[in-house]
């Protein structure tokens, strides 16, 4: 670790367009990255268009894969959360990173998987809305 | 096609992990109803823990299968492409509604690792 | 580095009263079980569930314990989001087990068998099936086809593609019913695994 290391909050974007597809995860992270101490997933916007609750613990999961696919950290469950009491904190993690690596994983969508969000045919209806979910990583980087 | 033995080979040696045995492994899905035409069963669920699967023959298997396990999860498409998927932990194959047949096979290539 | 992993089950509740087995592999390159916790979609669900829970058959968690308790909110920090055993578990590769039991407690509020005014239910009616893995109506996760045919009852699993909801009630529990709970739901169980 050198003098300059810093703590950096990494976010990696994804948009769910689809209730039953799953969302792929393939990017590459940033050189500078060394280690990651926390993980924290949020949704962004989105699943307000669909439902007036401020809470829902559920809304699906995610699997992160770290160190090109060498390091199955496991599942993190995504909640849509409005309410003031929301924790914002980081889960902690202690990740050192190859730098340069691929982060992989997936994230499947739970909620609004019915017949009137998604037809048989695969066409999604009005009321069914993308919405984006967001990892951010804190990050120790020597950029 | 890729070569599956050659492909697994070098993504296990690239993430450091030693084949000790690997092996193609059919996995026979069965739909079964009832008179009714209810569906009873047509999805099939087992343990890959500590294992490494990949599915070989997806363009074999219905449009709207789904596969899940612990590190991957896909949802076979018409524009799914002939690419390689890694499975590991609880695999679970769910034939689509739209599947009328009686059975389907996945063909996987089974990789244990030291 | 690479101290910990978040492995998880998920297991499909399709009906009041149903009972849901699981069994799972730790991954062999984590030795210590620290932590688990539940989570899911609707939370009216749990109430009065329980989740029973053994490793390489040694019981961790008696069948009778309440599911809700092993829940933990957006609202608690996410490093405390799960009950930890104060001793970890060894593991090796080890047999992770577990069963879900939908309203089991409500079942036990016609008990008559104790004195009229109340009193402590006796354990073994408490835990009316005692084994993991016997029991007519139990639905098992293992990998077993005969067994999946129990799950058949779930029309949900193949209309909604894995999702919550298996029509219009996903994501809408209607306020005025709030005890409400929709079937089929899923339960998702997360273990801390640790070196």
């Amino acid at each position: 670790m050198t003098g300059s290391t810093r703590v950096i909050h990494h976010p990696i974007q994804l948009i769910v367009r689809q209730p039953l597809t799953p969302v792929n995860i393939y990017t590459v992270l940033p050189g500078h990255i060394r280690r990651v101490v926390g993980v924290k997933v949020v949704h962004s916007v989105g699943v307000h268009l669909m439902s007036a609750d401020t809470y829902l613990p559920a809304i699906g999961y995610l699997s992160l894969e770290f160190n090109n696919r060498s390091y199955h950290m496991g599942h993190v469950d995504v909640s849509f959360d409005n309410r003031a009491e929301a924790s914002d904190a980081y889960l902690d993690t202690e990740i050192d990173i190859i730098p340069g690596s691929l982060l992989s994983g997936h994230y499947e969508n739970k909620v609004f998987t019915g017949t009137d969000y998604q037809r048989a045919d695969g066409t999604i209806t009005d009321k069914w809305s993308n919405y984006i979910v967001t990892i951010y990583l804190k990050a120790l980087s020597d950029d | 096609m890729i070569n599956i033995e050659d492909y697994a080979e070098r993504q296990m040696r690239r993430r450091g992990m030693e084949i000790t045995y690997a092996r193609m492994l059919p996995v026979v899905v069965r739909r079964i109803a009832d008179n009714n035409g209810q569906v009873l069963v047509n999805s099939m669920e087992f343990d890959a823990y500590n294992q490494y699967w990949y599915l070989v023959n997806a363009y074999e298997l219905p449009v709207g299968t789904r596969i899940t396990s612990d590190t991957h999860v896909t949802l076979l498409e018409t524009h799914t492409n002939d690419t390689m998927e890694e499975f590991s932990g609880k695999i679970k194959i769910e034939l689509p509604a739209s599947f009328t047949g009686n059975v389907c096979q996945a063909l996987f290539y089974q990789v244990l690792v030291k | 580095m690479r101290g910990f992993r978040y492995q998880q089950v998920s297991l499909r509740i399709s009906h009041k009263g149903q009972r849901v087995y699981f069994n799972a592999e730790s991954h062999k390159d984590y030795t210590l079980l620290k932590g688990i916790a539940l989570s899911i979609g609707y939370e009216s669900a749990l109430f009065g569930s329980t989740f029973g829970f053994r490793v390489n058959e040694k019981k961790i968690l008696d069948e009778s314990h309440e599911a809700h308790l092993l829940v933990f909110g957006n609202d608690v920090p996410p490093n405390q989001r799960m009950m930890f055993f104060e001793a970890p578990v060894p593991l090796q590769a080890s047999k992770l087990e577990g069963i879900y039991t939908d309203s089991a407690l409500q079942a036990l509020l016609g008990n008559t068998s104790y004195s009229p005014g109340g009193g402590v239910i006796p354990p073994a009616e408490v835990n009316i099936k005692k084994t993991f893995v016997s029991g007519k109506d139990i639905v098992s996760y293992s990998p077993v086809i005969a067994d999946a045919i129990l799950i058949s009852d779930n029309t949900g699993v193949f209309t909604g593609g894995g999702g919550l909801s298996s029509g219009g009630a996903a994501g809408s529990p209607d306020p005025s019913n709030p005890v409400q709970v929709y079937y089929p739901y899923d339960v998702r169980i997360t273990m801390y695994l640790s070196k």
